[in-house]
């Protein structure tokens, strides 16, 4: 059996991850097949007297807005948004911590420390704030921005992950046979890709689910993706002063936030213990 | 001996569950070892052994499970049938076990000294001052300098030779009167295993322990040992007193591995290497387990397995040989050294 | 200087190894302020011929694995020479260094860290190969699925990782891998000491017909003696990062003249009960290369009866006893 094929099989066995799986591929659905899927328009209001703030029912299951708008279609429309943020960012911080870590691991003790010292630094910085701070000076924010923004300040703590894994298994005979070999080192990062593969596919998706809080906080703050484009921070917003007399407006979101997040947290968990190296019958610990 | 043994294993089988299927690591183990006695117990990876060994104590559970019908008795009681309070009071107290990694079976953040003195009040109800002084007794008695000293040390601050010594002085601290070593050595240089091994043999005189000595190496068993079983695929296959097992090996797996083992008097041309690899536990072959490596094979063994046979008084071989000796000599002694596909 | 006991008129060695130390420099103590250096080679000189064998035994702690390690410049050395048929290994720049690796390959002791878990074995075997550009597409498969069969393994081993086999097996697959770009040299470290027995003699057997039909030598490490009497016409004893007593194996195994050597071998389990030998009991915990004593690294367990103010504080060099040398300032001849 392959090591991905005994991964998978421990995963399968891990219900909680499973269970995340299947959320997460859920919401992956409704992102992608929002406009199929959505009864609605985003931003079509509709009956503007007739369905302003009507709770749940069968024509409207997470009921309308006070714009009368369909709060189930912009949920799912939302979805787009928070996922393609979310998995964005987090592909982007995963490249560059595996690069970086790789670099710090294999090119020698200068430049290990030149990087690793830098990220001490980095790391200092709250993640929230800087992200805040860029965006509110940036008007009209496009999403590719808001991406590269929540990707570039995401790798830090990754990268000394992977950039540890590295060390670890460089020590191990089986590197020393490929420099015996004289393979270079780029040859040599070949060899440890899989193994830090692990590490960084764990890392990015619990990573997503960061990123997906932190975007829909920056809607929250009115930062971020700009309306009319639904947002589930955005929603969550609107609805905070209709809490008691139209709660479903900031509930849908709100819980559709909570399971996606919690999705992504539950598979990467899964993950975690699928890869985790110590699990692999005879391999590296 | 008119007397009963110490420790009779009958039917000793134990098996584990896995996603390959069912392994049969101890499969039928029948072993006697008397008051007093040393007893070795040989064998390659995946023979059984260590398995042997955890299952005497219990060990292997809840992983593997013991047969219904194996019996391990001790002075006559059964072990395997005792309430696990009575359990606990025999291990340690009265059978001891130490392994191959004494770096493993020590505490780390705990003082060796207060390690063993622990031991000590687990089973016997004396004082911390009585403990102690036990505790610094049996360091001396394994022959560990300034005891009192070394008493406060940490695991870490020992070399391997001084960290299996305080495993036995911690494994006699109560005066067991069986003690299981399994591997004790390996893991240890050539000259500090020697002195090891000459530690428990005369702590063994000393204190009319039995000592049942597993592992791989058939040179510690030759210096070491009165009597020696061989294990093959979790069964016993051959056993004798020591001298008779290496002058005159009866089964063809005894014969190998004596064969196989280079030796510093001699230097042979090429070694005469056993055939093919040991199968794995959840597969064993049919018939006589080594039948598929062994160079006498013919159809009875493939067929049918052997029961251990009495060779001569005490030598007992698990073999069909024994009873048609004459089909050894139609093959030769000639083994193939490199198979087409090796281990 | 050179192995006592090779005949000067024979060809040059095509290893030879002069005065090599590999000290280490770590920090120790409370919050690391002091510094101590590890001694872990310090001062050898060997010589290994061509389609020869040289034995390497010591226990734990000499510094045989280091020495394996720097001679191929897998750690670099702090002082000394290392020559390959003529050429100085320790002064090559990157590139012709690459070249010389093709030349001088290491088998390891482990069996399951050799071997990178996420990799065929196929493509372990095939990598040199690919790093040399030695043989691309079809032909390199070819030669792969040769050199497995050389070694013993079944075919569809290319397409099987390493957990799949056994120790035996992975050292196999360890063997074809440095076998693969037709070094002239291979350090083995101890390969065979984490194998059972009977494995343990395929695996030498293996290594025996190698060498035969491919002219190889073997620069073999391992703390059995007895393995090492099989395979090295010639062996060198290792104690606390010297080497003590070196020469023709038989020599050395019938009339050792170093006390060290004396006490391994007194210590070594014999697989014959009637066998009585006495043992030479060792003094003391084996030191700690980081603290060597001074003069005789072996002195303070040393049984000689006549162990003096010279051995405590004057470091042996080898001496010539016929064709074996032995640093030792009490042996006789």
């Amino acid at each position: 059996m392959t090591p991905g094929a005994a991964a998978w099989r421990r995963f399968r066995r891990h219900r909680p991850a499973v269970l995340g799986a299947g959320l997460a591929a859920l919401v992956t659905v409704a992102t992608l097949a929002a406009p199929v899927l959505a009864p609605h328009g985003p931003t079509a209001i509709l009956d503007p007297i007739a369905l302003q703030l009507r709770p749940p029912s069968p024509a409207h299951p997470l009921g309308t807005d006070a714009l009368s708008r369909d709060v189930y279609s912009r949920v799912l429309h939302g979805a787009r948004v928070s996922l393609t943020v979310g998995v964005a960012a987090a592909a982007l911080a995963t490249i560059v911590a595996g690069a970086v870590g790789l670099a710090a691991g294999l090119l020698g003790p200068r430049t290990d420390a030149a990087l690793m010292r830098s990220v001490d630094v980095l790391l200092a910085l709250p993640r929230l704030l800087v992200v805040m701070t860029a965006v509110a000076l940036w008007e009209s924010l496009p999403l590719a921005a808001l991406v590269g923004l929540l990707g570039a300040t995401g790798w830090f703590a990754l990268s000394r992950l992977v950039r540890s894994r590295v060390r670890e298994l460089a020590a191990a005979d089986f590197v020393t046979a490929a420099v015996a070999l004289g393979a270079d080192r780029l040859r040599l990062a070949r060899h440890l890709l899989p193994h830090v593969g692990a590490t960084l596919v764990v890392g990015a998706t619990l990573d997503v689910g960061n990123i997906i809080l932190l975007e829909a906080g920056l809607s929250f703050l009115g930062l971020g993706v700009a309306p009319p484009t639904p947002t589930w921070g955005g929603m969550i917003l609107e609805g905070r002063s209709l809490m008691f007399n139209a709660p479903w407006v900031a509930l849908g979101p709100g819980v559709a936030l909570l399971l996606t997040v919690l999705a992504f947290n539950l598979v990467g968990d899964g993950l975690r213990d699928a890869l985790d190296p110590r699990h692999r019958g005879a391999g590296l610990a | 001996m008119s007397e009963a043994p110490l420790l009779e294993l009958r039917d000793l089988r134990v098996t584990y569950t896995g996603p390959d299927g069912t392994a049969r690591a101890v499969d039928g183990v029948d072993l006697v070892v008397g008051a007093g006695e040393t007893v070795g117990l040989v064998g390659e990876s995946g023979c059984g052994k260590s398995v042997t060994a955890l299952a005497i104590l219990r060990l292997v559970e809840p992983d593997g499970h013991v047969g219904l019908g194996s019996s391990v008795r001790l002075e006559g009681r059964d072990l395997l049938a005792l309430p696990l309070k009575e359990l606990r009071h025999v291990r340690g107290n009265h059978v001891a076990l130490i392994f191959q990694e004494p770096g493993a079976a020590l505490n780390p953040v705990l003082t060796v000294g207060a390690q063993i003195a622990e031991t000590v009040r687990e089973h016997q109800k004396v004082s911390k001052s009585d403990a102690w002084a036990r505790t610094v007794e049996m360091l001396t008695l394994v022959g560990i300098p300034e005891p009192e000293v070394r008493a406060r040390h940490y695991a870490h601050q020992l070399s391997g030779g001084m960290r299996q010594r305080v495993l036995i002085a911690m494994a006699l601290a109560c005066k067991p009167r069986l003690l299981i070593a399994d591997e004790p050595t390996t893991a240890l240089d050539v000259t500090i295993q020697a002195e090891i091994l000459e530690l428990l043999a005369d702590l063994q005189r000393r204190l009319g322990m039995a000592v049942l000595l597993i592992t791989h190496n058939l040179g510690v068993v030759a210096g070491h040992t009165r009597r020696t079983a061989v294990m093959y695929a979790g069964q016993i296959v051959e056993e004798a007193t020591t001298g008779e097992l290496f002058a005159r090996p009866a089964h063809p797996y005894t014969e190998g591995l004596l064969a196989a083992v280079p030796r510093l008097g001699e230097r042979r041309e090429r070694l005469a290497a056993i055939p093919g690899q040991v199968p794995p536990a959840t597969a064993w072959p049919t018939g006589c387990r080594f039948h598929p490596r062994c160079p006498y094979a013919w159809d009875k063994c493939r067929g049918e397995m052997p029961p251990l046979l009495d060779l001569a008084p005490g030598h007992k071989a698990r073999c069909w040989l024994v009873q048609e000796p004459v089909r050894r000599t139609e093959r030769g002694p000639g083994r193939t050294a490199a198979p087409p596909h090796g281990t | 200087m050179n192995g006592a006991g090779r005949d000067p008129a024979a060809n040059a060695p095509l290893l030879e190894v002069t005065g090599l130390r590999v000290h280490f420099t770590r920090r120790t103590g409370f919050f690391g302020a002091r510094r101590e250096t590890v001694r872990a080679v310090d001062g050898v000189s060997l010589a290994v011929g061509r389609r020869d064998t040289l034995g390497l035994v010591g226990e734990s702690g000499c510094g045989k694995t280091t020495l394996a390690r720097a001679v191929l410049r897998l750690i670099e050395p702090t002082a000394g020479d290392v020559r390959f048929d003529g050429t100085n290994v320790l002064g090559l720049a990157p590139r012709p260094m690459r070249a010389m690796r093709r030349r001088m390959q290491i088998v390891f002791q482990d069996p399951w860290t050799s071997l990178n878990p996420r990799m065929t074995i196929g493509a372990a075997v095939r990598e040199g190969l690919e790093i040399h550009r030695l043989a691309a597409g079809a032909e390199a498969d070819r030669r792969v699925r040769q050199l497995l069969e050389e070694v013993g393994l079944p075919d569809d081993a290319v397409r099987r990782y390493p957990h799949e086999f056994s120790g035996g097996q992975r050292q196999r697959a360890g063997i074809a891998r440095a076998l693969a770009v037709k070094p002239d040299l291979i350090v083995c470290d101890e390969p065979v000491s984490a194998l059972d027995v009977s494995v343990q003699a395929q695996i030498l057997n293996l290594f025996a017909d190698l060498q035969a039909r491919r002219g190889l030598s073997y620069l073999f490490i391992s703390h059995d003696l007895a393995v090492v009497r099989h395979l090295a016409p010639r062996v060198a004893v290792m104690y606390l990062g010297k080497i003590v007593e070196e020469g023709p194996v038989e020599r050395i195994l019938v009339s050792p003249r170093h006390p060290y050597t004396q006490a391994l071998l007194s210590a070594v389990p014999v697989p014959d009960p009637e066998t009585k030998r006495p043992r030479i009991v060792l003094a003391g915990d084996p030191p700690s290369p980081a603290n060597p004593p001074p003069g005789c690294p072996f002195h303070p367990r040393c049984p000689h009866p006549g162990v003096d103010a010279r051995c405590r504080s004057e470091p042996p060099s080898l001496r010539a006893f016929g064709e074996a040398a032995a640093a030792c300032h009490k042996a006789e001849s």
